[in-house]
């Protein structure tokens, strides 16, 4: 006698060279925890052609929260990735949002904040200084591997935009009718020679500008500073 | 068959209502253009040598096709029937035929499908299976469920992890 019910638990399956031959194949993952050993996970050890669709259950009445990571694919170096899902399927959620942007590339399926906070990115629950510090850190990067935190517009990406929406957003949460201006390296939502003090004794010069000829690559402080 | 000496070869008819058992130890090679039997089990070997179509089992039997031993497909088409779906054994390969189930096929433990050739039928892993295409690959044109690795392989059915 088989034992040919449907799954329904966690498990691994290695995929090798493997071609998902059909647009009408759905690829089933289940998620019953937080913790790897709680739900299923798909192995890519060799170049994968991929095709149809994924959907994602939840099992075990597990209610995803905010902050959660789910390792639903595992990429071994040198793996040739090719075709893609034509639709994710994702079950709702009580609270936060799906975030399926790096699901192919770390293979982390995230729940994020369904509103993004501005003040917390330094650390703390104030909108300071700390923030755009912090913001610099993890400039012109892609979301992942940088947190989806500071990607404020949710554009998977973190660089002017974002700085651009933070302005406006600490601004207003600091009791500002009008955005901070780029500049305001001070955030007293003036641009005054205290900035400009600031700036001159925080300047270095890029290394490539004394090579005359080569482009200049311009210093976070720069790019925060050009009054435009 | 248990009492002559292996290999057995089943050159031309057989044609039993029973189920046929063959005995850890044992292999049996079909070459002939008949080959029914009414289930199939056992830890032993059986391989099919000839593209032929067979089919094996019954449509009212449970316990019809329940193999711990080896299949060797080969080039033949055989046509698996089990009332809740076939057991394969530890190893199972083609080489070039096709291996067909109405109510799917199960492996267990660390059990085996290899080979080229075209499976059709739902296939359930279990908890350790591996399909391990070769040559020109295999084909699963059923849903595929359960735990294991697929390699050199292409699936046109659903997949169902865990």
């Amino acid at each position: 006698m088989a034992t040919s019910t449907w799954a329904n638990s966690a498990g691994q399956l290695t995929l090798t060279d493997v071609v998902i031959g059909s647009d009408n194949t759905v690829v089933t993952l289940e998620i019953g925890g937080a913790d790897s050993s709680m739900h299923d996970t798909i192995t890519l050890a060799g170049d994968t052609t991929l095709a149809g669709n994924l959907e994602v259950q939840l099992i075990d009445s597990f209610l995803p929260q905010i902050g959660d990571t789910f390792s639903l694919f595992s990429l071994e170096p040198e793996v040739a990735l090719q075709g893609d899902f034509n639709d994710i399927l994702l079950p709702d959620l009580a609270t936060g949002l799906w975030d399926a942007s790096g699901l192919l590339t770390s293979g982390n399926l995230l729940v994020i904040s369904t509103t993004r906070d501005p003040c917390s990115l330094g650390g703390d629950t104030s909108c300071n200084t700390a923030d755009l510090d912090a913001l610099y850190t993890v400039f012109n990067t892609s979301v992942p591997p940088t947190d989806a935190l500071f990607d404020l517009n949710a554009d998977n990406v973190v660089g002017g935009a974002d700085l651009t929406e933070w302005l406006s957003l600490a601004a207003s949460i600091n009791g500002y009718k009008s955005l901070y201006l780029r500049g305001d390296t001070d955030l007293d939502h003036d641009v005054d020679t205290l900035d400009l003090t600031g700036m001159i004794m925080n300047y270095t010069a890029p290394p490539a500008a004394a090579q005359p000829g080569l482009p200049v690559t311009p210093t976070a402080m720069e790019t925060q500073t050009p009054w435009t | 068959m248990d009492s002559r000496p292996a290999p057995y070869d089943v050159d031309d008819v057989l044609d039993v209502a029973q189920t046929l058992t063959i005995a850890s130890g044992i292999s049996a090679t079909v070459n002939g253009a008949t080959f029914n039997v009414g289930g199939l089990a056992g830890a032993g070997n059986l391989s099919f040598t000839e593209s032929r179509n067979y089919g094996l089992g019954k449509a009212t039997n449970s316990e019809g096709i329940s193999l711990t031993g080896t299949l060797g497909v080969g080039p033949a088409n055989l046509s698996l029937v089990d009332a809740d779906g076939v057991d394969l054994g530890s190893s199972t390969t083609l080489a070039g035929g096709t291996l067909g189930s109405l109510t799917g096929f199960a492996l267990d433990g660390d059990d085996e499908i290899s080979g080229y050739g075209q499976l059709f039928g739902h296939l359930n892993l279990g908890i350790y299976g591996t399909i391990a295409g070769s040559g020109k690959g295999l084909e699963l044109f059923g849903h595929v469920s359960g735990t294991g690795s697929i390699s050199d392989t292409t699936i046109y059915g659903n997949v169902d992890v865990g």
